[in-house]
């Protein structure tokens, strides 16, 4: 059961586990995700913090808001995390356009008319992009150069290339928006 | 052509989710041991995803890896132990621990109903069992025989005097006589094919008929033979036409045995032409005897009574059933009844007359 369980993905263990109330394939989410808690929350330990009762606690949040959890599983992760540790959340935290965005591309999946229309439209929204924004993009995404090397080109840190780039893609997934609502 | 899917390919990747890292991706990360596409592929993914960037900048700190490393490895563990199938969840846990005075004061209520129920059914259960002795022990005394033996009515031997038709053995010695009573079967059932019982009017042998009778006398009924485990009454067996009771009983006197041998020979000389008939199947008569005989054994003297008074104004059996309601009344302690009955039976010519007059002169 647990090897099967092992197979699906982060949605399909969180219908089961909000569906049938499987205790186990909420285990195996965040079994999943144990190593990642584990390096997020590694900065936050101390004595005030300890490990044993830092992850036990943690483990139980997260079983809880599972149940009502929406959007990507990581995300909730990191959020439980920096509330727990009482940090002010980074960044714009999740995205709902680009959410949208990804949802309608997965959705798309082996459909090609519907495929191209969605990169039609997209060409459209990168179009609208500055030329700098448009530059980057096209280095990360469709030049598939690293952002250290992108930061080492611009001397800058790979971090503020990051969050450009998340950035960028927050506004293209906006102009996505407008455009379908236009 | 190929250009522009391939360009409209790579912008549809742009917003196409990729998982978070697992360990093993992590740890290639770090080692820098990622193909081109592959480390694309994690930061493309590190673009959107704050937790796996978060780590990995943690990770990059070489000090954090060992206790990354261990602190992983305990957290999984933890958390496949926690949360295997079956197990109770932690939160539920500490729900079910707040309430704990409630389930207390309810679990003492359902252990004082359960020992309430309990006493109950304990009571119930002796008291079926008290009632089931009592039945047992205050039941009718045959009932409790089994089946096999109340099918039997058993006949000791008669004492003394001859009787009409009975003809007996003379060859079988007393021993024989004392392990094979006579035994006349009341009920015909499929059941009781192994026991040696003897129908008394069953066989016309005329061979039979003419051996001598050693002792047909009527049997004699105690007063105290109240109780039917004692099944061996003393008790006439009825007189069919044609019946050869084969066993005598060792009570049998010797020394009347001549006598006996001349009164049966004189009414066999007397009955002779009767004999010749075959015998006749046993009629409603016979049927009423032997209830009454039967009623009298299980103790049931009254009943006994009214059946034999049924049979003492006519037929064959009207001697011995008045000589029986004399033996009955006298049981029941009605001896002036008995006395007159038997003193009539004495002074009538009846083949009974010898043992009624025994019967009169024990009485007095």
């Amino acid at each position: 059961m647990h090897l099967q369980l092992n197979n699906l993905s982060d949605k399909e263990l969180l219908l089961r586990f909000r569906k049938f109330r499987e205790r186990e394939a909420a285990g195996v989410l965040l079994e999943r995700y144990s190593h990642l808690l584990v390096a997020v929350c590694l900065p936050g330990l101390d004595a005030q913090h300890p490990a044993d009762t830092v992850f036990p606690d943690l483990t139980v949040r997260l079983y809880n808001q599972m149940q009502g959890a929406t959007g990507k599983m990581n995300d909730t992760i990191h959020g439980t995390v920096q509330q727990y540790f009482g940090k002010i959340r980074k960044g714009s935290g999740p995205q709902p356009a680009v959410r949208e965005l990804e949802y309608r591309i997965e959705q798309a999946g082996s459909n090609p008319i519907e495929k191209t229309a969605l990169a039609v439209r997209l060409e459209n929204a990168l179009g609208r992009l500055i030329p700098e924004d448009s530059e980057l993009l096209n280095e990360f995404y469709l030049e598939h150069i690293t952002l250290r090397e992108i930061a080492r080109r611009r001397n800058t840190a790979p971090a503020q290339i990051r969050e450009r780039l998340r950035g960028i893609r927050q506004m293209v997934a906006g102009f996505m928006k407008e455009a379908a609502y236009e | 052509m190929n250009s522009n899917s391939s360009r409209q390919e790579r912008i549809i990747r742009i917003f196409t989710p990729v998982r978070c890292l697992n360990r093993d991706q992590m740890r290639r990360y770090h080692l820098g041991q990622m193909t081109e596409v592959e480390q694309h592929l994690v930061e493309h993914h590190l673009i959107d995803c704050d937790l796996c960037n978060d780590a990995l900048t943690t990770l990059e700190n070489t000090a954090n890896i060992e206790s990354y490393q261990q602190l992983s490895q305990q957290l999984s563990q933890y958390i496949l132990r926690e949360y295997a199938a079956g197990t109770q969840p932690a939160v539920r846990l500490q729900k079910l621990q707040q309430p704990m005075h409630h389930k207390t004061s309810r679990s003492f209520a359902d252990s004082a109903q359960s020992y309430f129920w309990t006493i109950v059914f304990l009571a119930i259960g002796g008291g079926s069992v008290f009632a089931l002795q009592q039945h047992l022990k205050h039941r009718p005394p045959l009932s409790t025989l089994p089946m096999r033996t109340a099918d039997a009515l058993v006949l000791p031997a008669p004492k003394g005097a001859a009787l009409g038709d009975y003809q007996i053995t003379a060859q079988e010695t007393p021993q024989q006589q004392q392990q094979q009573p006579l035994v006349m079967q009341t009920k015909y059932s499929t059941r009781d094919t192994s026991r040696a019982t003897i129908p008394v009017a069953l066989k016309t042998d005329t061979a039979q008929k003419k051996k001598p009778v050693k002792d047909s006398a009527l049997p004699k009924v105690q007063p105290a033979d109240t109780n039917a485990r004692k099944q061996i009454v003393q008790a006439p067996a009825p007189p069919p036409a044609a019946e050869t009771p084969k066993e005598p009983q060792k009570e049998a006197p010797k020394e009347k045995a001549p006598e006996v041998t001349r009164a049966a020979s004189e009414e066999k000389e007397n009955d002779a032409p009767a004999k010749t008939e075959p015998a006749k199947p046993a009629n409603g008569d016979d049927y009423l005897f032997r209830s009454a005989m039967q009623y009298q054994q299980q103790g049931d003297y009254g009943e006994a009574i009214n059946q034999f008074r049924k049979l003492s104004d006519k037929g064959k059996y009207s001697e011995r059933a008045r000589y029986q309601m004399a033996i009955c009344y006298r049981a029941k302690g009605q001896k002036g009844k008995a006395r007159r009955l038997l003193r009539e039976l004495a002074n009538s010519e009846s083949t009974l007359k010898s043992q009624a007059q025994t019967e009169l002169n024990n009485m007095n």
